[in-house]
């Protein structure tokens, strides 16, 4: 892997800054990550026939990569979504400002504003942006199922994961009824909360003592594509190695 | 423009103008607040039942978002000891299940004649009456079957007093995802070796090294969320270090990508390996425990060379797992579905198991447990699933016209049983169906009859999983929302029916509904010591009971497993046998259950024919996957339509080249291939379980599914699979 | 190319300059009136199934988070239940037409069919909890609703509207109430 070129730029010092770390040796590949993505944030489903030709709408993927040859053949799994880059390539290029980077460090994606250029999935290095070529259908009743906390999209709207930002805002609404700060652990994006392995965790980086915090340390980690200088948000931790 | 405007066409423009002022009617939007609202609703604020999920027999505990009377999200529930806040895919695409836009919404009959997918509503008193007078009128109750699939505990308790106060036989129990993952092998191993029918717990959590013997511990097999969540923590968890994953099996499957090594042995000679690591473990006296010597004589009837020869696995990797295993701490040795899907299954299951015996793991930290009851133990009428010998026997008394009403329940034989076992012809042949399917699947489409039951988050009941946590559970099941529909609960419909058969009947079910006799059910765990919450009165206890989501135990209790003579006799070396002449078929088929789709009862949830399949990343459809050897030979690369035939059967798919998988195997994926149950699953892709030969382990008698032969022919045709990784461009998925 | 330059003239294409100017101007009225009056449309009080009078019912003394109870803790304000309008209308005012009619559909099992007044897009994600958390009361929005008859809109709700409170907020909460993922989700 090639040498980290950024550290982790501090933003937004007194409040949070979301981060999300992936341990790929817990990952096992079975794609529950996947199907809450779905279920939290109304992501369509693209059928078949457009599916096969690329225009699946996946918040979450699973890569799986092939190494070796048999019989010393072996397949990795790397969750991928987005990665919440700080110095995203899909902000700037929006030419109505759709996308942006909010003080939290979340990239932002507001759909009332898109208007479907796809400037931003274009520059994404790891697409992970995904278009609405068609008007989403949820065959009655399925719509019954749709989250109200999440807008639905239509047609010629870009989306992409927000790091489950309603949940995000509504422990914070919660705690801040209550007076206090959401704790560590206390915000689950979906795929989080359903990992089985809990391969991934997702906490507050400008928290020193939180899990995230903790884990991007290990000596374990890096980002992906990291030499393109994204910053991303994302910590991966390398798999298939002890600890020692 | 050279033409004058005419006056329609300013019209048109000037009208066109008004509407982009905003002269056009705007839509005002509507709100229905309720008429009588619930108790707990506040408009917004969500409320979570907890409930058990029912996509597969594990019964993880789940916690179900209902807002406004909708349910929106399903998330593990963190309280309930076997999957500990976790849910796998199948589990979250529930939502899909209970707002399927192709439920059966009453009671219907087919009156256009069995196949003819002509349904008519009846209602249910109607309905109930014509079951009641078919069971009345049955010359003998030997000539009642009752076929279930893995039913929730409370459906089968009723359905057997019900079954045995009539006189009649017990439930034939049995679907393919138990023959998949070799749920009746387990059950026998279990009473063969630890005199128990409890399916042994692999500490997986704990274990330094785990040889996972074909258990595809990850994906579909047992408890797959119990066993990630405990993988996860394997791996970096701290505690113990970091374990290690050697996975045995004819095919790279995911869990095999999240192994340390995957060993790939010849299909069938697993039981080789175990066999071959044992004897070294004896030969070369290793392991620190010494309590290889009390065992030798398992080994007396095996010879390394030979295991090596037979399994393809060199002496010297023989060599070092077993030096790998006896050295460990703690190791584990997990007995898989694939074993039992061979014809010398026993033999392997015991051979697996029996290296747990000789680094003295039963019972110990990153071993073998079997599941304490605890207070349970009165409620453990769990499932014992029928072998497929005994299913062929069901099977042969319809053919023969000695079954005059069968019952299909949580089942869907037709399309999970090889048709070489004859299984439509039988029941075409019984003079009434019946089914309690919520959907039009392929047996409903040959019933006469369908009482639709309530799709699981509908629906009340408990079930004991099996296999089980650390300690004793009792997973409850609560409905989420109202019943969309005019659906009826089985256990509701049993109870009514005992009452209008009345004697016996009527006797052995004498709750009024099903909640009534779960109350009376639960509430007998109210005594508990053992219980994780404390109640002083029933009401008290029911309430706490649907909080939780059913009864556990406060702290971790298992049993540990003694041995049964068993272990004193030398283990037996079973060659296996597969069905076709190698000359004419020479590749073994390994038919496998789809993280997705289960065993194809997911193929109605569009969420999970989106789902791409992990190491193939193909979804919606079959596909065959060939080694790069294989396809290399028959001329044909990813997309091309290869035939694939048996002796008694052949299906059409594309390819995939899967670098993950032995030369002589071609795996094909279980799940599509459906011609009923709904707009997401009719009519896509092909059955592999129709190229099964009926092949069976002589001693357990479960189907050897992995035991049929196959050739492959090009046809010439490409059909493109909707992948998710882009194949123009290896620079993705090809590391190197 | 050709076709224009040979062409006619612009002027030649209508029947004059005058006329054209005209027809400018009424179209230019007529998107004028247009504006004004779906803006009127927009801030009249829709035509509701039941004649609801909150002049009455506040000066009875119900308050607004009697029937409104979401406002305080949940993400919709909610508007109450045919039960709980005959909580009291089961015996007070039964006389009256519109009670009668409430009384009915509460017979029937019915819901009513209300026009949201104050509603906003389905991608705008308001809650009024943080909103009553900063001391802020029902008539700074709503305007003063026990004036007014059947409810209406106080004012144009839009973005614009919001952001103006928004941005006069303390320095310190700006940002978070400045940020589009604060209400856009």
């Amino acid at each position: 892997m090639a040498k980290d070129v950024n550290t982790l730029t501090e933003t937004n010092v007194g409040g949070p800054r979301w981060a999300m770390v992936v341990d790929l040796d817990r990952c096992t590949g079975c794609q529950a990550c996947l199907v809450a993505c779905h279920a939290e944030n109304n992501v369509p489903v693209a059928g078949e026939a457009q599916a096969a030709y690329g225009r699946w709408l996946h918040w979450i993927i699973v890569q799986r990569y092939w190494e070796g040859q048999y019989p010393n053949v072996k397949a990795r799994f790397t969750p991928l979504m987005c990665q919440q880059c700080t110095e995203a390539p899909c902000e700037p290029v929006c030419p109505v400002f759709a996308t942006y980077h909010n003080p939290e460090g979340l990239n932002a994606q507001i759909y009332n504003r898109c208007i479907g250029t796809r400037f931003c999935g274009n520059a994404c290095p790891y697409k992970a942006r995904t278009f609405n070529w068609f008007t989403p259908e949820f065959p009655e009743p399925l719509g019954e199922q749709l989250n109200p906390d999440v807008t639905v999209r239509s047609r010629g709207i870009m989306e992409k994961c927000t790091f489950c930002v309603q949940r995000i805002r509504r422990v914070e609404l919660a705690t801040s009824a209550e007076g206090r700060r959401p704790t560590d652990g206390e915000i689950l994006p979906a795929c989080v909360q359903t990992c089985p392995p809990s391969a991934l965790v997702f906490g507050d980086l400008n928290d020193p003592d939180s899990r995230v915090s903790q884990m991007a340390r290990s000596r374990r980690s890096f980002r992906v594509l990291a030499e393109l200088g994204t910053d991303p948000a994302v910590v991966y931790l390398k798999g298939g190695e002890t600890n020692v | 423009m050279t033409q004058t405007l005419s006056r329609r066409e300013f019209l048109k423009i000037a009208a066109g103008a008004a509407g982009a002022t905003g002269l056009a009617p705007q839509g005002r939007r509507l709100v229905e607040p309720f008429a009588r609202p619930p108790e707990p609703s506040l408009g917004g604020e969500e409320a979570w039942f907890a409930s058990t999920c029912r996509q597969c027999a594990a019964g993880c505990g789940i916690l179900v978002r209902v807002l406004n009377g909708r349910a929106r999200k399903i998330e593990g529930n963190p309280l309930h000891p076997l999957n500990r806040g976790k849910l796998c895919a199948r589990g979250q695409a529930g939502l899909q299940v209970l707002y399927n836009p192709d439920r059966l919404r009453n009671a219907v009959r087919q009156t256009g004649g069995r196949g003819s997918r002509v349904f008519e509503p009846v209602g249910w008193d109607e309905a109930l009456g014509i079951l009641t007078e078919k069971i009345s009128s049955l010359s003998r109750p030997e000539r009642l079957l009752f076929f279930g699939g893995l039913m929730p505990d409370h459906v089968y308790r009723l359905a057997t007093r019900l079954l045995d106060s009539l006189g009649a036989p017990p439930p034939i129990i049995s679907d393919l995802h138990s023959a998949l993952e070799g749920r009746n092998a387990a059950q026998w191993l279990a009473q063969e070796f630890f005199g128990a029918r409890e399916l042994p717990l692999y500490d997986l959590e704990h274990s330094s090294v785990v040889l996972s013997f074909g258990a595809n511990l990850l994906e579909t097999w047992m408890s797959p969320v119990a066993q990630s969540v405990a993988y996860g923590e394997m791996r970096q968890g701290g505690a113990s270090g970091r374990g290690l994953l050697i996975q045995l099996e004819p095919r790279l499957s995911a869990t095999a990508a999240s192994a340390d090594e995957w060993i790939p042995v010849r299909p069938g000679s697993e039981g080789f390996v175990a066999l071959g690591i044992g004897r070294v473990i004896v030969e070369e006296r290793l392991g620190h425990v010494g309590s290889h010597r009390e065992h030798a004589v398992l080994y007396q009837d095996v010879e390394v060379g030979e295991m090596a020869a037979a399994s393809e696995v060199p002496v010297e990797t023989l060599r070092r797992l077993a030096r790998i295993f006896a050295d460990a701490d703690r190791a584990v040795a997990i007995p898989g579905g694939s074993l039992s899907g061979q014809t010398n299954g026993h033999a392997s299951m015991l051979a697996v198991q029996a290296l747990n015996v000789i680094a003295a793991q039963l019972g110990r930290v990153g071993g073998v447990y079997l599941s304490h009851p605890g207070s349970s133990a009165a409620l453990r009428e769990t499932p014992l699933v029928q072998s497929f010998a005994q299913v062929q026997g069901a099977i042969d008394h319809m053919r023969a016209g000695e079954v005059d009403l069968v019952i299909f329940h949580d089942t869907n034989p037709i399309f999970d049983l090889p048709p070489a076992s004859g299984i439509a012809e039988a029941v075409a042949r019984v003079p009434s169906v019946v089914s309690f399917s919520s959907f039009i699947d392929e047996i409903a489409a040959q019933s006469d009859l369908i009482l639709p039951d309530h799709t699981y988050l509908e629906s009340w009941g408990y079930q004991v999983p099996a296999p089980g946590a650390d300690r004793p559970v009792v997973s409850g099941q609560q409905p989420v929302v109202r019943p969309l529909y005019d659906t009826r609960s089985t256990g509701d419909v049993l109870m009514a029916l005992a009452q209008q058969l009345g004697g016996a009947a009527a006797e052995a079910l004498p709750w009024p509904d099903e909640m009534t006799y779960l109350q009376e059910v639960a509430t007998g765990l109210q005594g508990s010591s053992l219980s994780a919450y404390d109640a002083r009165t029933p009401a008290g206890f029911w309430a706490l009971w649907r909080q939780y989501g059913g009864w556990w135990s406060e702290h971790p209790i298992s049993l540990e497993p003694e041995t049964t003579k068993v272990v004193s006799s030398p283990l037996p070396v079973v060659q296996p046998s597969f069905d076709g002449d190698p000359s004419v078929y020479p590749y073994h088929l390994h038919p496998y259950a789809s993280i997705a789709l289960g065993d194809g009862r997911g193929a109605n949830q569009p969420w999970l024919q989106e789902t791409p399949d992990p190491m193939t990343t193909a979804r919606w459809s079959t596909w065959v996957e060939l080694s790069p050897q294989t396809a290399a030979s028959l001329g044909v690369q990813d997309g091309d339509v290869v035939r694939v035939i048996s002796s008694v059967g052949e299906i059409e798919a594309p390819v995939v080249v899967f670098p993950g998988l032995r030369p002589d195997v071609v795996a094909i994926p279980i799940g599509q291939g459906h011609t009923d149950y709904g707009r997401f699953a009719e009519g896509r892709g092909a059955n592999p379980v129709n190229l099964l030969a009926p092949a069976t382990d002589p001693v357990i008698g479960s189907l050897a599914w992995g035991a049929t032969r196959v050739r492959l022919e090009a046809t010439g045709r490409r059909r493109e699979l909707a992948r998710l990784e882009s194949l123009d461009g290896e620079g993705r998925e090809h590391l190197d | 190319m050709s076709d224009s330059a040979a062409g006619t003239p612009s002027g030649r294409s209508f029947p004059s300059t005058r006329l054209l100017i005209a027809f400018l101007l009424v179209v230019g009225l007529a998107v004028v009136a247009g504006m004004l009056w779906t803006r009127a449309q927009a801030l009249a009080a829709p035509e509701q199934p039941i004649e609801y009078s909150h002049e009455i019912h506040v000066a009875a003394g119900v308050q607004c988070l009697y029937c409104h109870s979401g406002a305080l803790r949940a993400s919709t304000a909610g508007i109450p239940s045919v039960e709980k309008c005959m909580g009291c209308h089961a015996v007070i005012a039964t006389d009256e037409p519109e009670v009668q009619q409430v009384a009915s559909y509460g017979a029937q099992g019915d819901e009513i069919p209300w026009i949201p007044v104050n509603v906003q897009p389905d991608f705008v994600f308001f809650s009024h909890p943080p909103h009553l958390a900063a001391s802020l009361n029902c008539e700074t929005c709503h305007g003063d609703v026990s004036q007014m008859g059947v409810a209406r809109p106080a004012l144009r709700m839009d973005m614009g509207w919001c952001l103006k409170c928004h941005l006069e907020q303390p320095e310190e909460k700006v940002a978070r109430l400045a940020d589009c993922v604060t209400c856009h989700k």
